[in-house]
């Protein structure tokens, strides 16, 4: 028994790629040049990924220690560039594949916002997505002019209003609404092209878009949501949702509440595909990947340094101040990314804060082996959750690690009939309602 | 009133041949982006992408799209101030830059936005001011608070060391904590200089102008309309082009200006006159390479990183741009 196909995408962004690995070339100090992700993504196409998924942040972490250090030692979040601009450049050096990227609703308009997307909705012949974040750092607000965010429910509260705004203003333009008719002498016809006129508590916009929406109407909605408020606004908006959760069971669990909670509002659950995020390694033989993931974990100081800045960055939570030989203060919160704080508190179990972030790995459930092991790995995973993808991660991205993926995991998973080999229609969309 | 310096040599008297910019037409996306090509292949010095009327898209992304297959021409993003603020700015002109291995421009109009922008905090925003006294030193603000961003990371900052496990030395990246009348922004920008420091930075010259606006005393190049305000215009900057719109383009007259800004050409064969015959006689055949701001004969200091902080280090503003070359 093998389970119904199922999709890849890759979560990725405009960071800096491996740059230890004997195998980095030049791209340590070029990779702003562009040239690295967009060989990154064609070899993704080839591979017959659905997407890839850039995710962004907004400032230059330096909570941890109170110091830049760490994370620039190590630039995970810092420096990056804008996923947006790189999304027009990547889509026009593609013809098939997705390109999906972040922004934040909580500093953008919602007018400028549905510009951009439309913009490269138009570029790309329908094959971008929004990742909708509301962001989790103060340190970012401060790049907008504000001291603080707005707390995380109210942040939903204007996330929602942000997006009924933007879905207006995307609507502004009615279908056939550009004629281009030389007899008459009109290039759009004005009674198509409605203003808005929204008003909501938090966001004002009169509109009419100043330029259509594109390729189905809009671009494609991707949203990471993991609270129940979250779950709940992935579920009305979301056409691809990433999620993390605690291993099949967790992943089964998620999924099966998100299209639970999808058709209490009325909407078809097969419209909306939930991609697991892990991380496998591979290698040429099992014992090789097993070597690989030892090693990985062997590297206790190095992974306890980046889950630090990866807690000072999407939680601004400093654990400097706390004894690294005990677990986690039960006074520690966070405004930022609430379930996942609550997620690694469990999965830490007990343990103390060095033992429990050296070994810990953003993954729903760990993968080792070899392609066509992975393959298999991925097949059963499947045929416990049911559906829909994985969100390959892999931070930071080596050329090597992706011609893993691209050349090792996705063949074989082709192999099984698990993977597309081709891309049946124009559109992101299109692609993702290919089958469910 | 500036006073007019003695009229420079015409440009062919110097032997040195005119700059041409050209201003793209808005409407189709895949037109524009056609266009664009076919500029680049004719060795045009830089396009200007339109931002602002009905129906055009968000230039920023019109360029990243082109860049790939117009992979010498500058790009010049038509961008308002009003409509985001300095800290999105300073980034996606900082993006565009380093993918276009510098080749980035802004031409910045900070008129009375017709957008409205507005949210419910407390921020001071650009939407119903009217007021062009009160705009003009917001824009001034807006564009310190970009410098101080653009300034942020110096040159050297990164450095890779695989021995070391150091990506970034920390010392190099400053928080300008910048706070103006308008606008404030913590920073540091989220990435390294651009290749060009900075994006070149272009601006009008209205007709006639006796006073001194922020953005004619900003900019790097500035565009005039008439042949008679190019000294005036000269007085305030390096490097001045004359605009020729329509069918003034199919006939470029002489000029003490540096070169042309080409706009307003739609017509399918006054736009084949131009790019296939009147080009060919200014540009150099094999068409200018390099960062835009060297095409554009602009002094290299004024992309020099400067301390963002009242303490610079010593010597720190001798080290060049390179880190993203």
């Amino acid at each position: 028994m093998t389970a119904d196909p199922f999709r890849l995408g890759w979560f990725g962004n405009l960071t800096a790629p491996e740059w230890k690995t004997p195998y980095r070339g030049n791209d340590p100090l070029t990779w702003f040049n562009g040239d690295f992700h967009v060989d990154m993504v064609r070899n993704l196409e080839r591979a017959g990924f659905d997407f890839i998924m850039l995710e962004d942040s907004l400032m230059v972490p330096d909570i941890y220690q109170g110091s830049a250090e760490i994370e620039l030692k190590h630039a995970r979040y810092a420096p990056k560039m804008d996923p947006v601009v790189a999304a027009a450049m990547l889509a026009r050096a593609t013809k098939h594949i997705g390109i999906i990227a972040t922004a934040s609703s909580t500093f953008y308009h919602p007018y400028q916002l549905a510009r951009q997307f439309a913009t490269i909705n138009n570029l790309s012949g329908g094959r971008v997505g929004w990742n909708v974040v509301t962001s989790s750092e103060d340190r970012a607000a401060q790049n907008f002019g504000l001291e603080k965010l707005p707390e995380h429910d109210l942040r939903y509260d204007m996330a929602e209003e942000f997006m009924e705004a933007v879905k207006g203003l995307w609507g502004s333009w009615g279908e056939g609404a550009i004629l281009a008719d030389a007899e008459s002498g009109y290039y759009a016809d004005y009674e198509k092209v409605q203003p808005v006129h929204y008003e909501g508590e938090y966001y004002k916009t009169r509109g009419p878009l100043n330029i259509p929406a594109g390729p189905n109407g809009r671009p494609v909605i991707c949203q990471a949501g993991g609270s129940p408020r979250g779950r709940d606004f992935a579920a009305r908006h979301a056409d691809v949702i990433l999620a993390i959760p605690n291993g099949a069971a967790g992943a089964k669990e998620y999924r099966d509440d998100i299209r639970r909670r999808a058709a209490l509002i009325g909407r078809n659950p097969d419209e909306i595909k939930v991609f697991s995020v892990v991380y496998p390694i591979v290698g040429e033989t099992a014992r090789d990947a097993e070597e690989k993931n030892a090693a990985w974990y062997a590297r206790k100081q190095h992974n306890f340094e980046v889950q630090m800045t990866h807690f000072a960055a999407t939680m601004e939570i400093d654990f400097s101040p706390y004894d690294p030989d005990l677990p986690i203060p039960d006074e520690v919160s966070t405004n930022g990314h609430q379930s996942t704080l609550e997620i690694w508190r469990k999965q830490l179990a007990g343990k103390t804060i060095r033992e429990g972030f050296s070994g810990m790995r953003v993954q729903t459930t760990e993968m080792v082996g070899t392609p066509d092991g992975i393959a298999a790995q991925m097949d059963e995973f499947m045929q416990e959750v049911g559906g829909d993808g994985f969100l390959i991660y892999g931070q930071p991205i080596s050329r090597q690690y992706v011609a893993e993926m691209t050349d090792g995991v996705a063949p074989a998973l082709q192999r099984r009939g698990l993977l597309r080999t081709g891309y049946a229609h124009d559109t992101l969309l299109g692609n993702l309602n290919s089958f469910n | 009133m500036p006073t007019a310096d003695p009229a420079p040599p015409l440009a062919a008297e110097t032997g040195t041949q005119p700059l041409v910019l050209w201003s793209v037409e808005g409407g189709d996306l895949r037109r524009q982006l056609a266009s664009i090509a076919e500029l680049d292949a004719v060795g045009v010095d830089a396009v200007v992408l339109p931002g602002g009327s009905l129906a055009t898209a968000d230039p920023i992304l019109i360029a990243g799209a082109a860049s790939r297959r117009a992979p010498r021409v500058g790009l010049i993003a038509s961008l308002s101030p009003w409509l985001q603020p300095p800290f999105h700015t300073a980034r996606v002109l900082g993006t565009l830059d380093a993918l276009t291995r510098g080749r980035a421009g802004w031409l910045v109009d900070p008129a009375p936005t017709k957008f409205s922008a507005t949210d419910d905090t407390d921020r001071w925003t650009a939407s119903g001011v009217s007021d062009l006294a009160e705009l003009d030193r917001a824009f001034a603000d807006y564009l310190a608070a970009a410098a101080a961003l653009w300034n942020s990371w110096q040159p050297g900052a990164l450095v890779a060391d695989v021995g070391g496990g150091q990506y970034v030395d920390p010392a190099k990246v400053q928080v300008p904590h910048y706070r103006g009348e308008f606008f404030s922004v913590r920073g540091p920008l989220n990435m390294p200089r651009s290749p060009q420091g900075r994006p070149v930075i272009l601006a009008r010259w209205p007709i006639g102008a006796v006073v001194n606006d922020t953005a004619s005393s900003h900019a790097d190049v500035l565009i005039v309309s008439q042949q008679a305000d190019v000294s005036a215009a000269r007085n305030q900057t390096a490097t001045v082009l004359l605009e020729l719109h329509g069918t003034a383009a199919g006939a470029p007259p002489a000029t003490t200006a540096d070169g042309y800004l080409i706009s307003g050409v739609s017509d399918p064969a006054l736009y084949g006159h131009v790019v296939h015959t009147v080009l060919p006689g200014l540009l150099p055949p094999t068409g200018r390479r390099g960062l835009l701001r060297e095409r554009l004969r602009l002094p290299a200091d004024a992309f020099d990183w400067t301390a963002p902080n009242p303490n610079p280090t010593p010597n720190a503003t001798s080290a060049t741009t390179k880190d993203l070359e």
